[in-house]
């Protein structure tokens, strides 16, 4: 095996390694593939197909040796289970499709395979990525390398998990109210959620349409940009992805941030965040406005409804978008059913765990007659106010908008389960910006008390993600004390 | 009042559902009414739409509802047969099929 090797190995690194010969794609997968096996107390992979990710790797030396040149050829990529994977069983976590095996692959999916990435394995998440702990999967919960009693986020847990423990140099998430973000806030690492449009939905298990993006997680922003532009474009799979060029986004990350106005929320930053993630991101501010960057304070005033708004749209699409399962195209089909009333209800009933079912239930109440216009028709009037406070913020104050990302460190297993409003509290500073459709950032930023990590988010103006790139590579730059590997994965 | 202070409150406020009204949306929800702990799920739901509650109290007049954040309008494409996936692949995943068919229990019960 080359010498070269190591857990720190990160995409960019892993590429250019096979591209020159210095290591084959072979030797590079074997080695994340024995690092996923020393770990799996993590739990952070539902499935890991072995014998077809060598394979991959396989095909991706023989290419290279015939002279192929795809930017990510050979790399081993991991993938949240929630993004189909043509003949790998694709689970979204939950027992209603434990036996799935898509017959195509997601558009994401296929653009990292033509970028010439291998896939090594399918990443654990919270079922139908409703959460913010990865409590909820059927798999069992995932735990943090960084603690391994505490969570690791949701819903994207198992791919943040996996991505800090290094157990894969990067893996792809969705985030929908936070689910990229939090989790790469709460173990470390970086994680992206595009402009609404930005990458492709096509075969990404639905929760709610409106709102879902799929991004990279990594452990560098070099990464995290060579994968963000790989990832986005038109699809014509997808009406709602975006016809807009897609810029290179590595090219940004070593723009200046001089005069960049950095907007920096007042209703985020009160008592009862916890202090040491008040002091640590504005400590982000200070450090880019050392750069030439103008912190300036900015006001969101439907800050306080961005919650109440979440947990009425979201809610509501799952209920239309989990309707399609029902036991009888695909999935589990309750072998106790008679007639098919029964099958849908005890399908349902059996194959989804407990907060998918609060969600449905709530949809169905916000959508049900009498209550459409309170609830459901109110929210999206909301959303509209939500998103014209920083599409305001944008235009009069600001190029980018720096928060919190989690308004805690990572906490412990069972500490949120038993209130579903404790939980939900998790994604407060992340939900706006799915409800605006914004580009958002998570980077780390340092430590608490307990060596805990911390996450700032960078948030940007639609389809203007190269400013958050322009940041973010800035401050990890200047500050590298704000990242290093937990303990224990070696 | 500012975000953090605000959501502190979230579980003071509680939105009363009678039993029958949960048990009315878990059949609309097609799940189970018998598997379902009603009392436990009504108890939850109050809790979290006394939460959203909150939205009454937003002032939306002239204000016209968000469906999407896509700047996209009325995408079409060509009125053509493309490729299609591979019957055998599709049925192949259904949990019972014969031949061209997935088979489903009797529609017509009693």
């Amino acid at each position: 095996m080359s010498g070269t090797l190591s857990p720190e190995l990160s995409v960019v690194d892993a590429a250019r390694l096979i591209a020159s010969g210095e290591a084959s794609s072979v030797e590079v997968t074997s080695y994340f593939l024995d690092r996923i096996e020393a770990h799996r107390d993590l739990n952070a992979f539902i499935e890991v197909p072995r014998e077809r990710a060598l394979a991959e790797a396989a095909e991706a030396d023989a290419e290279r040796a015939r002279g192929g040149r795809a930017p990510l050829l050979g790399v081993p990529i991991a993938v949240k289970d929630l993004i189909l994977t043509k003949g790998v069983r694709t689970t979204a976590a939950s027992k209603i499709l434990s036996n799935f095996v898509p017959p195509y692959d997601a558009t994401v999916v296929t653009k990292l395979r033509e970028a010439g990435a291998v896939i090594v394995g399918k990443t654990n998440l919270d079922e139908f990525a409703m959460g913010s702990s990865n409590e909820t999967s059927y798999f069992g919960p995932v735990k943090n390398p960084w603690d391994r009693e505490r969570v690791p986020g949701g819903s994207s847990g198992g791919s943040a998990a996996a991505v800090a423990a290094r157990l894969a140099p990067a893996a792809l998430g969705t985030d929908t109210g936070g689910s990229i973000r939090q989790p790469a806030s709460l173990c470390g690492i970086v994680g992206m959620k595009p402009t609404y449009g930005r990458v492709s939905r096509y075969g990404v298990v639905a929760y709610a349409s409106s709102l879902d993006q799929v991004g990279p997680m990594t452990r560098t922003v070099a990464d995290c940009a060579v994968l963000s532009t790989i990832l986005s474009g038109r699809d014509p799979h997808d009406a709602t992805s975006s016809a807009r060029t897609v810029p290179d986004f590595s090219a940004a990350c070593g723009r200046s941030v001089k005069g960049l106005r950095i907007g920096i929320p007042k209703e985020y930053f009160v008592s009862g965040l916890s202090p040491e993630v008040k002091e640590a991101v504005l400590r982000v501010a200070a450090t880019l406005e050392a750069q030439g960057a103008i912190p300036v304070e900015i006001s969101l005033p439907h800050s306080e409804v961005g919650l109440a708004v979440y947990y009425v749209l979201a809610p509501a699409e799952a209920s239309s978008n989990l309707a399609r399962y029902d036991g009888i195209r695909y999935g589990h089909r309750s072998p106790e059913a008679k007639g098919l009333t029964e099958v849908y209800r005890k399908t349902r009933s059996e194959g989804f765990g407990k907060e998918v079912k609060r969600r449905i239930v709530i949809g169905s109440f916000v959508l049900s007659s009498g209550y459409y216009d309170a609830y459901y028709l109110k929210a999206q009037k909301t959303r509209t106010l939500i998103a014209r406070d920083f599409s305001d913020a944008f235009r009069d104050h600001c190029d980018l908008i720096i928060a919190p990302t989690s308004p805690t460190t990572a906490f412990k297993f069972n500490e949120k389960t038993a209130d579903p409003l404790a939980m939900y509290l998790n994604d407060i500073f992340t939900i706006p910006v799915n409800l605006a459709g914004l580009p958002g950032m998570s980077v780390p930023c340092g430590f608490d008390q307990a060596g805990l990590p911390i996450g700032v988010q960078f948030i940007g103006r639609p389809f203007d993600e190269e400013t958050l790139f322009a940041a973010a590579a800035a401050y990890e730059q200047a500050d590298p004390s704000a990242r290093r590997a937990p303990a224990g994965i070696e | 009042m500012a975000i953090s202070q605000r959501n502190s409150h979230v579980s003071e406020k509680s939105h009363p559902l009678s039993a029958e009204a949960v048990e009315k949306l878990v059949k609309l929800s097609a799940l189970d009414p018998i598997s379902e702990d009603i009392a436990h799920l009504r108890s939850e739901l109050e809790k979290i739409l006394g939460h959203v509650d909150i939205l009454q109290s937003v002032n939306v007049a002239d204000v016209d509802a968000t469906s999407h954040a896509s700047e996209a309008l009325n995408v079409f494409r060509e009125d053509r047969i493309g490729e299609h996936l591979p019957i055998g692949d599709v049925l192949g995943q259904a949990p019972d099929s014969s031949g061209r068919y997935i088979r489903v229990p009797l529609i017509i019960e009693g």
